[in-house]
């Protein structure tokens, strides 16, 4: 009997090394594919860190490139943990990462800032530059942060779980309303780096501040791990999972916590990034087949990255003069495979939950 | 101390702010070790609500629950967690889980951190799936057990939380009488064997009668409880039927259907077949009793396997057969019959 365990731990440890290499792969497909044709020589010599003659193609690899792949590759894993989290929180097949109403905090903070204030100063935000740019990030953390913050005072006044959900989408309605009125009154411009901020975008970071940017989401995604046996007690019901020793308030609290921290960070740094946190948590069941959160957790991250990667390759494909915006190709992927699990599950006889 | 849980003079109910709503109060009862007790009450007495008290997801309105000579309110999660386990009605909704998953989350309150399963643990497990008698549905999905299978894999998961008091909230709803009568098996040498208290809540009278050690009825202002034939001996099971419509089979010690009748028809022979042409006759109103000497019409059983009923009418024999169906027939429909409950039988030919 103790076979089966056997084979579960290695086809795990197959996906696992599986998909490790799928996002290497990508990663590297990451930085030799773009509109410019730098051949794979050049980027092996570049990173490898020997001179290269072409400063053009080092340039864009280390400049362009490379933070973008970082930024992919830390948006996915943040991402679609955080939306892991919810699902398992919610007991919700569509839960995501925005389901707290923290990215719609974030574009009210950015709301705030790039549309009142051209009214306020009289002059445009966008004209600004890099200062703009932090202002951005700033506005989007704090706001964010805020609307995390009344989450989690709702999640400690209240009882059940369902409530901190309506909650959640209830404060998403009110501030894309709030957002809806400043755009009435504010610059065309104004509302042009709203729009376009709104779009995501991994390509708005250099080296240094992606490689911050990796290190702010790989940290709380690798100690949601530690959070698995929670998430497995929770996914249980709340009733099973008290009697088996969980203290229900206090892991809602941190889960909330840690899964509002990784969306807040993706989206000041990269604007509202929609599907993957859905969609990937959907695959990583598909394919790992366990419960298990421990195995979950991993997967989706992993998982995640590629995904992101994925996206991120194919907004840059070889033949577009400049890049799709990422929210239209994340949705071009994530609706799929949220549609191709319901109807598996509807084949499968499973029930919807 | 043979007690396991002790409720002193409890009321149960929902507290809030503002106001407290009593389902049932001054509940003194004990469980004890190595026996199965059954938790009886109509529908809205407050089963559930008991349940919940004793299991600590209620806070007692007043009075006390103690557990192993604890009082609940004292004990947090964790130690709950190693006093009692739970198999609930909320069904448990894990996609992709093997039923080896669900008992693994079980050992929950004794691994680390992880979640890590050690030797030992992996050895509750498989005695526990055992144990349960699902060892051959080990690895399969939750979704494709049967009704049963679940309920099997949800109690080996409340047994590999090794905890000296297992509670049941309505195990056996949902399931065809063999499943229940396997599942109570199940629970009673699941006590006995192992010296744990089971105590479950059930509507399954006739079952819980036959089966459990002790009862626990709870009603509004108390809970009797004591072993199923004290009761019955002391009348305790009236109150929950005062409608009239169960009665008390003496013969059996068993509770059976009570029918309202206004006629009689009188019955000659007894044995088997006497008691099922009992039972279609009382469905249909009619009272079967006892033939005497001076009865005309009459219904005879006789030891003849071919035609074990033989309706008599003045010595004229109107039917002879060998099923009830046709005998309930002919004595309502194709006979005119004027019948009341105070003469005997008295069938009018035209």
């Amino acid at each position: 009997m103790s076979n089966i365990s056997e084979s579960i731990k290695n086809s795990t440890s197959i996906n696992l090394v599986g998909t490790s290499i799928l996002v290497l792969i990508l990663f590297l497909l990451n930085l030799v594919f773009g509109s410019i044709n730098i051949p794979f020589k050049a980027v092996v010599e570049v990173f490898s860190g020997a001179d290269t003659d072409n400063i053009v193609w080092s340039n864009i690899l280390l400049r362009t490139r490379l933070p973008q792949a970082l930024v992919a590759l830390g948006a996915g894993v943040g991402l679609s943990i955080s939306g892991l989290l919810m699902q398992t929180l919610f007991r919700n097949p569509l839960a995501g990462p925005s389901v707290l109403g923290i990215s719609s905090g974030a574009s009210l903070g950015v709301g705030f800032v790039v549309l009142l204030a051209g009214g306020f100063f009289g002059f445009s935000m966008s004209s600004l530059g890099i200062i703009g740019d932090f202002a951005i990030l700033i506005a989007a953390f704090s706001g964010s942060l805020g609307i995390l913050f009344v989450i989690l005072l709702i999640a400690k006044k209240t009882k059940g779980t369902l409530s901190v959900l309506i909650m959640g989408v209830m404060i998403g309605y009110l501030s894309s309303s709030v957002v809806g009125m400043m755009k009435f009154y504010s610059l065309e411009e104004d509302v042009h780096t709203y729009v376009i901020w709104g779009l995501g975008s991994f390509s708005r970071m250099s080296l240094p501040r992606a490689q911050l940017f990796l290190l702010l989401t790989i940290v709380p995604s690798v100690i949601c791990i530690l959070l698995a046996k929670w998430l497995n007690l929770l996914s249980m019901g709340d009733n099973y999972a008290r009697s088996l020793g969980l203290k229900i308030e206090r892991a809602r609290f941190i889960t909330i916590l840690l899964s509002g921290i990784l969306t807040a960070t993706v989206t000041a740094f990269c604007g509202p990034i929609v599907f993957i946190g859905m969609a990937v948590p959907h695959m990583a069941k598909m394919i790992s087949k366990t419960s298990n959160h421990l195995i979950l957790i991993s997967t989706t991250g992993i998982l995640g990255a590629a995904t992101a990667l994925l996206c991120n390759l194919i907004a840059r494909l070889p033949g577009f003069d400049s890049a799709l915006p990422i929210n239209s190709v994340t949705a071009f992927i994530g609706a799929p495979v949220v549609i191709s699990v319901i109807l598996k599950r509807r084949r499968d006889n499973l029930p919807d939950n | 101390m043979t007690e396991s849980i002790k409720l002193e003079k409890l009321d149960i109910g929902y507290l809030s702010s503002k106001s407290t709503k009593k389902v049932a109060c001054n509940l003194f009862a004990n469980l004890n070790r190595g026996e199965m007790t059954c938790l009886l009450g109509p529908n809205g007495t407050g089963k559930s609500t008991l349940i919940k008290t004793i299991c600590g997801f209620l806070k007692p309105v007043s009075g006390t629950v103690s557990i192993n000579g604890q009082n609940t309110t004292q004990l947090d999660e964790k130690e709950m967690a190693k006093h009692v386990a739970i198999v609930l009605t909320d069904k448990i909704m894990l996609p992709n889980a093997t039923v080896y998953e669900l008992v693994m989350y079980g050992r929950s309150p004794y691994t680390n951190f992880l979640g890590r399963l050690s030797a030992e643990d992996k050895e509750v497990i498989n005695r526990s799936i055992e144990m349960c008698g699902i060892a051959h549905k080990k690895s399969a999905l939750l979704s494709t057990l049967s009704d049963g299978e679940r309920q099997k894999a949800t109690i080996a998961k409340a047994l590999a939380q090794d905890t000296p008091i297992i509670i049941l909230d309505e195990p056996t709803a949902f399931l065809d009488l063999p499943a229940r009568v396997e599942i109570m098996h199940l629970l009673r040498s699941l006590a006995s064997d192992t010296g744990k208290s089971v105590l479950m809540s059930t509507h399954d009278l006739d079952l819980a009668l036959q089966m459990s050690d002790e009862l626990w009825l709870l009603q509004k202002d108390c809970l009797i409880s004591g072993t199923p034939e004290d009761l019955v001996l002391q009348n305790a099971f009236q109150p929950m039927f005062n409608n009239g419509s169960i009665e008390f089979d003496n013969k059996t010690g068993l509770f059976k259907v009570a029918y309202d009748y206004n006629v009689t028809i009188p019955v000659k022979g007894h044995g088997f077949r006497y008691t099922l042409l009992r039972r279609a006759l009382m469905r249909k109103g009619i009272k079967p009793v006892k033939a005497i000497e001076t009865d005309c019409v009459y219904i005879e059983i006789t030891d003849n396997t071919n035609n074990g009923f033989v309706v008599w009418n003045k010595d004229q024999i109107m039917l002879k057969t060998n099923s009830v169906g046709e005998v309930i027939k002919q004595i309502i429909d194709v006979t005119p019959l004027l019948l009341s409950a105070d003469n005997r039988a008295t069938l009018v030919m035209n």
